[in-house]
């Protein structure tokens, strides 16, 4: 999967996490950009995109994910 | 050693002049290893007072070892239920007095941190993100790293292995400069500020405790400045500290984690636990809140439900982090308290955002009213609740709470609220208007001016110090 079909599935992932259609994500995106984006659905991003992804996160990972360029990547390297 | 003393100087010139000697890293982490070694030894009275240390730390090191060849869930569950036993023995915790204690007086400074260092460790190599095997002396670098021993920042392994003995460290005018900056800095916040905030407590403290019949306005009002001046005491000393220990670190090439930013700048509860203490916040957010939430939502995935199980993990972690304060039954009170915060203050994001919706909300937050009403409260709050750390006898704890009453309570959070808040609305006010001329500001930042700056700091340090008779302790050393 290249990075272009990663940024769409992720997108639709995080348009249903966190309930806004119109979401647009880039790599600079950060949770603060993100109405609705806190630590708590974090975690239910998290969740989503390992079921949607088939990948697992460590806690570290997890905590340290600092954009979406950084999600992108750490599933990247994942699948 | 105290960081605030003349002999940790010399050991510090000491450590910094055998660095750099020789660029060789394996000479450097001897260097670092024996720095360690004799910065915990300075501690020591006698050699048997090291051995409970000892032990945690070759428990942990063991734990470590077994969970890099047996990445199992129980090897991990084991790893860490052993650890904390350990760690729950060695620190005496008021409750666990049945346990039993070892026959001797040993050292207890820094295991606290030691313990945060070892778990993250452990789970990050049993989860992978640690691939490499960790040796023993690396392993006795980190978790002893002398800058950090006695009260953090907390590091990660991660960031501790890029700069252990490899960074290249430049010792021009310019690294030195910003070096003694961040130390000078950090000793003015420590033996000005603070001690001169401590003076100020340790003279109401006994007043407000002792049995008098002061009348209720006269008690409020001693509970309020008395709780405030703790905090202003406890802050600069921790944050003072801290600058010393990170200044430190540029001269060794350790760029260590910060731990405060603007905390009493927080708009919420949260908010500010995200910026007082923060190697410790994180940490806790990495290894319990995120692990408990992720579990919390597998178990019930409606996501109706996903605010009420992040109020519940909020009081859980927060809780957690307060016990971790202390070792008697006050700092259950303390952690309580912490929980119930970060719960409360969740429960009320999430009603304003339903009743307002969450642009509405947000709007709301931004207005000026409520920026400095949010200020005051959160700093009241914890002003309140830190009453727990200075009288750490439940019966000292509950004969004040009995003696103000829900109405005394009431009354100084009201009153600490009212003043921080007006004192942020006058600073704000008064700041841009402080702005120095350009020729003033040219010649402060000039290199006559910026040494010239440093040196009155020192000057006013050795004053301060002179005066006050005593060179003030460093508070988080206990916890």
């Amino acid at each position: 999967m290249d990075q272009a079909q990663i940024y769409a599935k992720l997108t639709s992932v995080f348009r249903d996490v966190l309930d806004e259609d119109n979401l647009a994500l880039t790599p600079e995106t950060m949770a603060d950009d993100v109405d609705g984006w806190d630590s708590l659905s974090h975690i239910r991003l998290v969740l989503a995109v390992s079921k949607s992804f088939g990948v697992k996160f460590s806690a570290s990972e997890i905590g340290g994910l600092k954009n979406v360029g950084e999600f992108v990547e750490l599933i990247q390297k994942k699948i | 050693m105290s960081l605030t003393s003349p002999l940790f100087f010399a050991f510090l010139a000491g450590v910094i002049l055998a660095y750099h000697i020789s660029e060789s890293v394996r000479y450097r982490r001897l260097v670092l290893g024996f720095g360690n070694a004799i910065f915990i030894a300075s501690y020591l009275t006698d050699y048997i007072q090291i051995l409970p240390l000892l032990a945690f730390l070759l428990l942990g090191y063991a734990c470590v070892s077994i969970l890099s060849v047996w990445k199992s869930s129980l090897a991990l569950g084991l790893a860490v239920l052993g650890v904390l036993a350990c760690y729950v023995f060695l620190k005496r915790f008021s409750f666990f007095d049945d346990l039993g204690r070892l026959p001797f007086p040993y050292l207890t400074i820094g295991l606290s941190y030691i313990l945060f260092r070892i778990l993250h460790i452990m789970v990050d190599v049993h989860s992978g993100d640690l691939e490499e095997r960790i040796g023993p002396t690396a392993f006795f670098r980190y978790t002893c790293n002398f800058l950090c021993f006695v009260s953090g920042p907390i590091q990660r392994y991660q960031d501790f292995r890029a700069a252990d003995g490899i960074a290249v460290v430049k010792l021009d005018a310019e690294t030195v400069f910003q070096a003694f900056s961040r130390v000078v800095a950090g000793y003015a916040k420590f033996v000005i500020i603070a001690a001169v905030a401590e003076y100020a407590f340790s003279f109401l403290k006994p007043q407000l405790l002792q049995a008098g019949d002061p009348s209720f306005a006269k008690l409020c009002m001693l509970y309020a400045a008395t709780a405030s001046l703790y905090t202003v005491y406890l802050y600069y000393n921790f944050s003072g500290y801290m600058d010393i220990v990170l200044g430190s670190g540029f001269l060794l090439g350790q760029a260590l984690p910060e731990n405060f930013d603007k905390p009493f700048s927080a708009r919420s509860f949260l908010e500010f636990w995200q910026r007082w203490h923060m190697t410790l916040s994180q940490w806790f957010k990495f290894y319990l809140f995120n692990p408990l939430v992720m579990l919390l939502m597998s178990c019930f995935p409606a996501p109706a439900l996903t605010a009420y199980l992040g109020v519940f993990a909020f009081f859980i972690t927060f809780l957690v982090m307060g016990v971790w304060h202390g070792t008697t039954a006050v700092f259950v009170v303390y952690g309580l308290l912490m929980g119930a915060g970060a719960s409360i203050n969740k429960l009320w994001q999430v009603a304003c955002a339903d009743r307002l919706g969450k642009k509405r909300y947000r709007t709301m937050t931004e207005t000026l009213g409520y920026v400095y009403f949010a200020r005051g409260v959160t700093i009241s709050y914890f002003v309140l609740a830190l009453t727990c750390l200075w009288t750490p006898e439940l019966s000292d704890f509950t004969r004040l709470i009995g003696r103000l009453g829900p109405a005394g309570m009431s009354a100084a959070f009201a009153g600490i609220a009212l003043a921080f808040g007006l004192f942020w609305w006058l600073a704000d006010q008064i700041a841009p208007h402080l702005t120095a001329p350009a020729f003033l500001a040219n010649a402060r930042d000039s290199l006559v001016g910026r040494n010239l700056t440093l040196a009155s700091q020192m000057m006013v340090i050795v004053a301060v110090t002179a005066l006050l008779h005593k060179s003030p302790d460093f508070v988080y050393k206990a916890f």
